[in-house]
């Protein structure tokens, strides 16, 4: 079971160190192409991680040795405070130190002993973009993200693992890159920086690593080598006379397997998942927060259309409302004559009415059958009828006429009896009709 | 409070807000939203039909006014103008009325408010069936607003069987106005 790994992501090559428990460090690399396109090159990243991991058995967390150019360094010198304050300090300090928004960078930081100046605050800050794809790529390859290394303090724990007496500087390179770090007496890391190699000339290489050190707070005497070429190493040897080569630590590897080791005192911590998370978590906030204000603004532009909208119907109604109070006594007016008009005209319609009776019951009594003895009409009301007729025939013939007429709603035959004086023949009868209100259809 | 469990809270807070929105704001808003389209809707429609009504104005005055010239009661009185229209009527019927009656007048329709007044009058009389007709006929045919209300016939107790006793009930229509000016 193994206890820590650390991956070094190098240009040209991914390295992988698993420390187990007892057994030491353990480190294999696959060889990357530096050329490839940015997703060719992590598809790379990825398989070999993978390859690494199962080859050397990597199941704990994985940290990460941080590229010396993304990372940026400040030492700064801080007022002596109580512990409490120096969050805030920390904070202050590094928005000045670093010209980068603070929502970009991940910043750690670390205080040394008091000094006259006060207290010496290194910041330490790191780019959210170039954490993210190392949290992805260890995400990818199936791992447990650790923390990210910094450079400087995995060069001094080295330098200290190898038992280098400070103060020193610890010097330790390949062909492309020299990294530095200054440690004091106690082996703890004061400054570390980066140089970036463009020649394997020795007189380059001097050139650069003195740049480097003219660069780091001081210069001590002491200079400890981490360095296995024998011609970058009496080139480097010309740096100073006390000058200590460690034996049997790789260069290539020193940084993951400083991460790697249990007893690396990840101090400052730069927790790699941590910053990520919160920082998407921040994101997330920011997200929520744009996507409520969104909505808010959606429904208050919609509660105003719909507002506008009714105070638009709301002025249009009394506007009609004017109108219609303008217009009312000309429409009672008009409805008044209109009424008295049609009165009239009804009252007059009316007339000639009893020559349709009296055309009715021409058209209906039975000729040379029957005869009428009393007619009573009286408009839009009844017709009362009395007569005598041949027989009962005749009329129910005359009743049964006069129903089937469009002008007559009902009849209704009130009695037919025989005659009760002598010698007179047939029978005598009485009627009651209904007519159709509205005269003639 | 686990992400499970914020997330679940959160949904439900959703649900009830959505559900919240919607039936204390969405709902309301859409209700007094159709209210007062119906609203508007019935005051256009109302408007426009008086709108109208408002033009028929001056149309109906006219009409108005040929209504009142012609229901107007002659200078010499309606009653009198009335019998003396039906009696020379009967004559050229052929018959002379047994008698001819102002019964009264009254408001149309019994509303004292009406702006027309109708006259009543009575006339009897024996006639045959032919005189009868023509007499109505030419009843129908007068300027006069006159018609009859009433109307009973009956075969006389005594005398000829073609000759008819005949009540007629007779209403003539004037203005208000106009009846009580003379």
């Amino acid at each position: 079971m193994s206890r820590a790994c650390a991956i070094d992501i190098a240009p040209h090559a991914l390295r992988l160190v698993v420390w187990d428990n007892g057994d030491g460090p353990r480190s294999q690399s696959v060889a990357l192409d530096p050329h490839l396109e940015a997703e060719a090159r992590r598809e790379a990243e990825v398989a070999a991680l993978k390859e690494l991991a199962q080859a050397l058995g990597a199941k704990g967390p994985v940290h990460a040795v941080l590229d010396p150019r993304v990372v940026l360094e400040r030492r700064v010198y801080v007022p002596v405070a109580p512990d409490s304050e120096l969050p805030s300090l920390a904070r202050f300090q590094s928005q000045r130190a670093f010209a980068l928004p603070a929502d970009e960078l991940t910043v750690v930081w670390d205080v040394g002993p008091e000094e006259p100046e006060g207290l010496p605050m290194r910041l330490t800050a790191v780019r959210h973009v170039d954490l993210v794809p190392i949290l992805e790529l260890v995400l990818a390859a199936g791992l447990k993200p650790g923390r990210g290394v910094l450079p400087g303090e995995a060069l001094a724990h080295a330098a200290r693992a190898a038992n280098a007496n400070g103060p020193a500087v610890i010097l330790r390179g390949d062909a492309h890159e020299i990294d530095l770090a200054l440690i004091d007496e106690k082996g703890e890391l004061v400054a570390s920086r980066g140089v970036r190699l463009h020649s394997s000339n020795p007189t380059a290489v001097i050139g650069a690593v003195r740049r480097g050190l003219g660069a780091l707070p001081s210069q001590p005497e002491s200079l400890v080598l981490f360095e296995t070429d024998p011609a970058r190493l009496g080139a480097l040897r010309q740096l100073g006379d006390a000058v200590e080569v460690p034996e049997g630590a790789d260069p290539a590897v020193l940084l993951a397997v400083a991460g790697a080791d249990p007893s690396f005192r990840h101090r400052p911590e730069l927790d790699l998942r941590g910053n990520v998370v919160q920082r998407a978590k921040r994101e997330q906030k920011i997200r929520w927060s744009a996507l409520g204000v969104a909505v808010a603004v959606i429904l208050l532009l919609c509660g105003l259309l719909v507002e506008r909208q009714f105070a638009a119907g709301r002025a249009r109604i009394a506007e009609l409302e004017t109108e219609r109070e303008a217009l009312a006594p000309a429409v009672e007016r008009a409805k008044s004559l209109a009424a008295e008009i049609r009165t009239a005209k009804a009252w007059s319609e009316r007339r000639g009415r009893e020559l349709e009776v009296l055309l009715l019951l021409a058209e209906t009594l039975p000729e040379d059958a029957a005869y009428l003895t009393r007619v009573r009409w009286k408009d839009e009301g009844e017709l009362l009828l009395t007569g005598m007729a041949k027989d009962f025939a005749t009329v129910a013939a005359f009743v049964n006429r006069l129903e089937q007429h469009p002008r007559v709603r009902r009849v209704t035959p009130e009695g037919i009896r025989e005659p009760k004086e002598k010698g007179l023949r047939g029978v005598t009868f009485s009627a009651r009709a209904t007519l159709n209100p509205g005269g003639s259809p | 409070m686990s992400p499970r469990e914020r997330r679940l809270a959160l949904i439900t807070a959703g649900v009830l807000g959505i559900a919240g929105l919607g039936k204390y704001v969405a709902a309301p808003v859409v209700q007094a939203w159709r209210e007062q389209g119906e609203t508007l809707a019935e005051l256009e429609s109302t408007l426009e039909g008086e709108r109208a009504m408002a033009e028929r104005l001056r149309p109906l005055h006219r009409e108005r006014k040929v209504w009142d010239v012609q229901l107007a009661p002659p200078p010499g009185g309606l009653v009198q103008e009335l019998i003396t229209v039906l009696t020379e009527e009967t004559r050229a019927a052929g018959f002379s009325p047994e008698s001819v009656d102002f019964v009264g007048s009254a408001p149309l329709g019994n509303d004292p408010d009406a702006p027309y007044v109708e006259l009543r009058l009575e006339l009897d009389a024996k006639v045959t069936l032919t005189q009868l007709q023509t007499y109505l006929q030419r009843l129908a045919r007068i300027e006069r607003p006159l018609r009859v209300d009433q109307l009973t016939v009956t075969p006389p107790s005594k005398g000829s069987a073609k000759t008819l006793e005949v009540q007629l009930s007779l209403v003539a229509l004037t203005t208000a106005e106009g009846r009580r000016g003379s």
